[in-house]
């Protein structure tokens, strides 16, 4: 008997999700260091702002950008380099090719994978962050367009993610060039996305959008739309260009090979 | 019913220096229900074959048809008849335990929920892990690692199931439990095809046989069929006493033959057509040593697979 298409691939993401959750609790060392890591920085952050912002009137509005600034940071890294990591991690250990043998396709079970990491991982951090600004005795207030640019954002890096991921699939050992990466997202901040194709600079107009919101400034309809089409657009290219370099590596018959 | 078919497939793998064609058109069906399988030496093209069917390695030329779907375009809906264990330990999670494993993989084919649950029970059973149930894949043995990769693979019930080199580093126990499954598989329906260059286990598992050498098809009949090729025109002729060298001489015309004089004269020997038994007897018949024994020699797989593949060297 065949399932509802949405059941069956409901049961995908519990599985992935499911297999997620069984290897942090595994591997319980590794997770905790990260958050402890996360959470130190993000301690800092706040202690740093409390302790020499003085009592300047918008310490408490800097401090907000500032995490909420860094909370993005980790997310974007994150989205843009897990899937190069996960494909990395699945070719060493040997089970890719069991894996492309889904029914789902790569592309499907990799993209839910990254739903999956971003459904744990976006409301730890969220929760650290809602702590250690409760034990500063300092109200986190996140606007809800925040969230909307966030998703935008997150969508536009799965796309680059998707390309940075078919490259790994192409020249297997790509760690050097996922720190690279790292570093040209520092340099796109600096870009001004405005003027006229200024939206299509990617990852600069979403941060632009932050900061507008966290000074309370009016996101015009039209600057949604134009973030929300360089997303899809920049999705779309990142899954062709994932797709294209499943292609190569099936013509070469290298998907094993690590 | 033929459930896979494959037409004329080809593939070369180009690198830098050179060009490797693997497959040389390579043409086959396998049917519901059988054991069919692709026998050769490594590197002749076994594992091509099994990959491109499964949509792992995409062939330059030629026609895959799987449960009369277009595999080569239409990838992920063949996926859905085919399940496959790999060669090596590509197929299990080393870091997730057994149960954790055919969850996760039965997940992956869009399984779920109370049914995935009593499914993973069956299989845990009849591949004997049940007391491994919650070890880590990665410290189980050998054997019991294969044993999940295949359990894995039957887990979503698909109606193909594919094997690339299953009983490859297995110890024995390990080894009869694989010939096992493979024999209930086809029992129930399913279409086993199996890649390997363990003659043994053709022999005893197969129903067809798919003969590569060199990336080119060399035989492709019904295994019985090949074997009877051979044990027809294999004998093993016993005189009381030896023959002189002479009569060795002359019998050395016989290409396959293999002379022993201890007392006794044992002659194995393979002829190329039925009639050269009268030759050989005509030469016999000079020694005038009396006959104590002719029997048809028990051909195993292994020296028709040689002779079939020496054939085609040749040509």
């Amino acid at each position: 008997m065949t399932l509802k298409p949405w059941l069956e691939e409901w049961y995908l993401i519990v599985g992935i999700f499911k297999r997620f959750v069984a290897e942090f609790k595994r591997y319980y060392l590794n997770t905790i260091s990260f958050f402890i890591t996360i959470t130190i920085i993000f301690y800092l952050i706040v202690l740093g702002f409390k302790s020499f912002g003085g009592g300047a009137p918008n310490i408490t509005g800097s401090l907000q950008s500032t995490a909420i600034g860094y909370f993005t940071w980790i997310m974007v890294v994150s989205v843009l380099t897990e899937l190069s990591w996960n494909l990395m991690n699945e070719m060493n250990r040997g089970i890719i090719e069991q894996i492309f043998l889904s029914p789902f396709g790569p592309i499907k079970v990799y993209s839910f994978g990254q739903i999956v990491s971003l459904i744990i991982n976006i409301p730890f951090l969220y929760l650290v962050m809602l702590v250690i600004f409760k034990m500063a005795k300092l109200k986190l207030i996140v606007p809800p367009a925040f969230f909307l640019n966030m998703f935008f954002l997150l969508l536009q890096t799965y796309g680059f993610g998707m390309i940075l991921g078919g490259i790994t699939l192409k020249f297997k050992r790509t760690q050097a060039l996922l720190q690279i990466s790292q570093f040209a997202i520092i340099g796109l901040l600096v870009l001004n996305p405005e003027g006229k194709l200024g939206f299509m600079i990617p990852i600069s107009p979403h941060f632009m959008i932050f900061r507008m919101i966290m000074n309370g400034e009016n996101v015009g309809m039209v600057l949604w739309l134009k973030v929300f089409t360089a997303s899809l657009i920049y999705y779309y290219i990142g899954t062709r260009v994932f797709a294209y370099f499943v292609r190569v590596v099936k013509k070469n018959g290298e998907l094993s090979i690590y | 019913m033929e459930i896979v078919e494959v037409k004329n497939l080809r593939k070369t793998y180009s690198t830098r220096r050179k060009k490797v064609e693997a497959l040389k058109g390579i043409s086959f069906e396998a049917k519901t229900g059988e054991i069919f399988s692709l026998l050769g030496a490594n590197g002749a093209g076994k594992t091509t074959t099994i990959k491109s069917v499964l949509g792992l390695v995409i062939p330059d030329e030629g026609e895959i048809f799987v449960n009369g779907i277009n595999a080569l375009r239409h990838r992920n809906k063949a996926a859905r008849y085919m399940s496959a264990v790999l060669e090596g330990n590509r197929n299990i999670h080393w870091r997730l335990t057994v149960k954790e494993n055919l969850e996760y993989f039965g997940h992956l084919r869009g399984m779920g929920g109370r049914k995935l649950k009593e499914r993973v029970r069956e299989i845990v059973e009849y591949i004997e892990l049940t007391d491994k149930f919650n070890e880590i894949a990665g410290k189980l043995s050998r054997g019991m690692q294969q044993r999940l990769a295949v359990g894995i693979a039957i887990l979503p019930d698909t109606p193909i199931v594919l094997l690339d080199e299953p009983t490859l580093g297995l110890d024995v126990e390990s080894s009869m439990k694989m010939r096992e499954i493979l024999k209930d598989l086809s029992k129930s329906g399913k279409c086993v095809i199996l890649s390997t260059h363990d003659m043994n286990l053709v022999e005893e598992v197969a129903d067809r046989v798919l003969i590569i050498n060199n990336g080119r098809m060399v035989a492709y009949d019904d295994k019985e069929k090949l074997m009877d090729m051979f044990r027809k025109r294999a004998y093993r002729i016993v005189l009381d006493g030896s023959v002189k060298s002479g009569v060795v001489e002359k019998l050395s015309r016989f290409g396959d033959i293999n002379i022993k004089t201890n007392g006794e004269t044992v002659i194995d020997v393979q002829l190329d057509s039925y009639d050269e038994i009268y030759d050989l007897f005509d030469i016999l018949k000079e020694t005038k040593l009396p006959l104590k024994r002719i029997e048809a020699e028990d051909v195993r797989f292994e020296k028709v697979f040689l002779k079939i593949v020496e054939g085609s060297d040749g040509k």
